[in-house]
């Protein structure tokens, strides 16, 4: 008998082995046993149809198992998991700089450990894989894409995205659609200018090259005075974007500009610094672009997911496209052709002279940092920052950590403004959870966390997974934010939850400093 | 004992501070190490601070001495083309130059330096010896060094405001008085805090974040004073420690700890910066400014 079924699945092998990887197709369809990419799926959503854990039965939610990570090196506060776990086939791949595990998802045992030598890049923080096929994607500090075996976490191998010696650093989760990796960049201390490329997934080479400041003549090349300030423009990269295969856009938030807080040697808006744009995933043409904050001088990059849904607003149906920015407003576009739709704010911020025609909020340049301080909220860290964003398509609601900051903007470069040119003196750092009707704008209710650190997740059992800053994971009832769960994991969580279901169980999972926790239903359900 | 309210928000605030991309929850980082029995980072000059957050966030370190050397030989030298502080002048900026940023103690300055470029019209410099390229190298390095590394930037000119008009809003519209004296409590309060730090103080009074970070000695946070009152009627008054969503901790008036869940207790909190957290909402920067002149004049 054990021969006869060791024969069955030897003819059936090349089929078993092939659904051990991961194709393009089951990327722009990840199935509720998975967790492919950064945001679950290209949408961005966050948005789980699983329900096994839901409203009713979430109270008994418990842990299944907990994975510690050691041997980890890095130097730092980067060394706590930031990174969102893709999981494959009941694998888990998460991250943190210079090291990335893969770990049994079901049992939480460790499979493979891979650590990059020791690097001179900024060690931040780490966001998370990509794979395709049976290979792992990676950005290191120090701005190499490499490549693992996913069986096994060998190394095949490494290519340069960005030149550390510029000050340039990498952090984020490479976006996989069809044979391209996407990959961003990060670091405005030295007026670098920012870009995106597609890479070649067997080889590592460059497909396409788009930069944040456009050539000379090109849309958007006339919001800066001269060549000099839009070669030093800035505007990194460095936060997963999302895509629809419809349309073959992809979508990116963009960084700051730079000098950071000097606006003074880059007047006007500078463009496409704190955008919104659209990219053909195939050539890297931009189709459309969007600026949330023109002419940014407090640091507040619009890398903030852009969820992507449809819907019907205000009477027709559309393709949509929301942000909750990182300067305190809440955008809804069409994303077909970047059309505006609604600007509604989500704290109350003091930087505006109010929205323009285009539904731009416009900033006031007595805002900007001075020598003596202005003094304005948000704060540079912003009224959001990468903290997952989530979107629960039932409700129409748009979740997000969002802070009521204030702070002291204080200019202080001497002579020439170059690299950060000031700094701001942060006041306070509150947290709280905005549930956002995309339809209006209104905070339909809002959910103190102490501060804010974490991303959310939403599933069809009507939750909100978060975590706030006193060591608790919760589970929140999505449509009128109440605390149905918590449990105390003796760290804050530090990255944004995700869930798939194995062998008929779902599970949550989350990491809390070093830590990763699988919470699913007790043995009584 | 540690406040633990006080040291979550702090910590919090910190590395709210810490980064434009990152500016983050590292707040567990520094927890865990915490529970990991670790020792926190703690520099033993003032001026490292700047330092020890470079090295944290990368970037390489800066021989000093060897600047001030190159310094010496820069600013006679290039500094009529380039600038004395290489932020470049008819000369390229050499601050954020990918030529400079590549070498390493004149590996690739070397050449350029005693070669010179005579078709940009950069003389050769061929007396230099590789030690005093070596020094400009470093010199040039601290430079960008100073550009990138925001904690050390020099804060400075912060008192523009009217005096008058400040101690008119102390004693008026900013009901400071209420809780204040220029007498009392404020009295030379100018003279125990540096302007930057007075200023962030008077919005918001809670110590630098960078140093509670850095394990500088800090002047802590008034209390906070809290009230419980349990399902029996009884009230326990004393410090707080922490306060969730769930939880409420304390110091009660014999020393003791003592906890309750939020279930079966009211909580009343006397947190001493309520007052400052509602003038948040509606300060201008005028009144911002007059204040701390005004507070100023308390040497």
């Amino acid at each position: 008998m054990r021969v006869w079924n060791l024969t069955l699945v030897l003819l059936l092998a090349p089929c078993v082995l092939c659904g051990q990887e991961l194709t393009p197709e089951a990327l722009a369809k990840p199935g509720t046993d998975s967790w492919p990419t950064y945001n679950g799926d290209y949408s961005g959503q966050r948005h789980s149809p699983l329900d096994q854990i839901n409203a009713s039965n979430v109270a008994s939610l418990s842990l299944a198992w907990m994975y510690r990570t050691s041997n980890y090196g890095a130097a730092g506060f980067g060394s706590v998991i930031k990174s969102t776990p893709i999981e494959v086939n009941g694998v888990l791949y998460f991250t943190m700089p210079d090291n990335v595990w893969a770990v049994d998802a079901r049992y939480g045992r460790e499979i493979w450990h891979y650590k990059y030598p020791p690097n001179e890049g900024n060690h931040i923080g780490q966001r998370g894989v990509a794979m395709l096929g049976s290979w792992i994607y990676t950005e290191t500090p120090d701005c190499n894409l490499v490549s693992l075996n996913a069986k096994d976490g060998k190394e095949r191998w490494r290519k340069q995205i960005a030149d550390v010696k510029l000050e340039y650093f990498c952090t984020m989760s490479p976006l996989v659609v069809g044979n391209h990796i996407i990959v961003g960049v990060g670091g405005d201390s030295l007026d670098n200018p920012g870009y995106l490329e597609s890479r070649d997934p067997e080889t590592g080479e460059v497909q396409w090259h788009w930069n944040t400041e456009p050539n000379p003549g090109e849309p958007g090349s006339e919001s800066w005075p001269d060549a000099e300030a839009r070669s030093h423009g800035g505007g990194m990269t460095w936060m997963t974007g999302t895509y629809d295969p419809d349309l073959r856009l992809i979508y990116w938030g963009i960084g700051n500009p730079n000098p950071v807080h000097s606006g003074a040697g880059r007047k006007g808006d500078n463009l496409w610094t704190c955008s919104i744009v659209a990219l053909n995933v195939d050539t890297g043409k931009m189709v459309w672009g969007y600026q949330v904050s023109p002419h940014d001088t407090h640091d507040w990059d619009a890398t903030q997911t852009p969820i992507l849904f449809d819907g019907e607003f205000k009477g027709k149906r559309r393709k949509l496209l929301a942000q909750a920015s990182r300067n305190g407003f809440f955008f809804v576009l069409d994303r077909s052709n970047g059309e505006h739709l609604l600007t509604a704010p989500f704290i109350n911020s003091n930087w505006t002279l109010g929205i323009n025609a285009k539904g731009q909020p416009i900033p006031n340049p007595k805002k900007e940092p001075t020598r003596d301080g202005t003094f304005v909220s948000p704060s540079s860290n912003g009224a959001s920052n990468w903290f997952a964003p989530s979107f629960n398509p039932a409700a129409g609601l748009f979740y997000v950590v969002a802070s009521q900051s204030y702070s002291v903007f204080y200019l202080t470069a001497e002579g020439k403004a170059e690299g950060f040119a000031g700094r701001d003196d942060f006041l306070n750092y509150p947290g709280t959870i905005k549930a956002i009707d995309f339809q209006t704008g209104q905070i339909r209710w809002t959910h103190e966390l102490g501060g804010m650190g974490s991303g959310l997740l939403t599933t069809a059992g009507n939750l909100l997974f978060a975590g706030d800053t006193s060591e608790h994971i919760l589970a929140i009832d999505s449509t009128t934010g109440k605390t149905l769960w918590h449990s105390t994991v003796a760290a804050n969580q530090t990255n944004g939850a995700i869930t798939y279901e194995l062998d008929g169980k779902q599970y949550v999972v989350v990491g809390a400093g070093d830590s990763l926790f699988a919470f699913a239903l007790g043995a009584n359900h | 004992m540690c406040n633990r309210y006080f040291g979550t928000v702090a910590v919090l605030l910190l590395f709210a501070s810490m980064s434009s991309e990152q500016a983050d929850q590292a707040a567990n980082a520094e927890k865990q190490k915490a529970a990991n029995g670790q020792q926190k980072v703690a520099p033993q000059k003032e001026n490292d601070a700047g330092d020890a957050i470079a090295a944290m966030m990368g970037g390489a370190h800066i021989d000093k001495e060897a600047a001030e050397r190159g310094r010496k030989l820069f600013v006679p030298a290039c500094g009529f083309c380039h600038g004395n502080d290489a932020h470049g002048k008819s000369g390229p900026d050499l601050v954020r130059s990918a030529l400079v940023l590549h070498d390493d103690k004149g590996d690739v300055l070397g050449p350029v330096m005693r070669n010179g470029r005579p078709e940009r019209g950069m003389p050769a410099f061929s007396a230099l010896s590789a030690e005093q390229i070596a020094d400009i190298s470093a010199f040039l390095h601290s430079r960008a060094a100073d550009v990138k590394n925001r904690f050390a930037y020099k804060i400075g000119d912060l008192i523009t405001g009217d005096a008058e008009k400040g101690a008119a809003f102390f004693n008026g519209d900013g009901h400071c008085g209420s809780c204040h004296s220029a007498t009392g409590d404020l009295a030379h309060v100018a003279t125990k805090y540096e302007p930057v730090e007075l200023q962030r103080r008077m919005l918001y009074p809670a110590p630098n974040l960078i140093d509670v970070f850095l394990g500088r000695a800090v002047t802590p946070p008034a209390p906070t004073r809290v009230t419980v009152q349990l399902a029996s009627g009884e009230r326990v008054s004393g410090t707080l420690d922490h306060l969730d969503e769930f939880a409420v901790s304390l110091h009660d008036s014999a020393g003791w700890y003592r906890s309750f869940s939020r279930e079966s207790v009211t909580v009343d909190v006397h947190d001493p910066r309520a007052a400052h957290e509602g003038l948040l909402a509606t300060y201008t920067d005028q009144e911002m400014h007059d204040v701390m002149a005004y507070l100023e004049t308390l040497k």
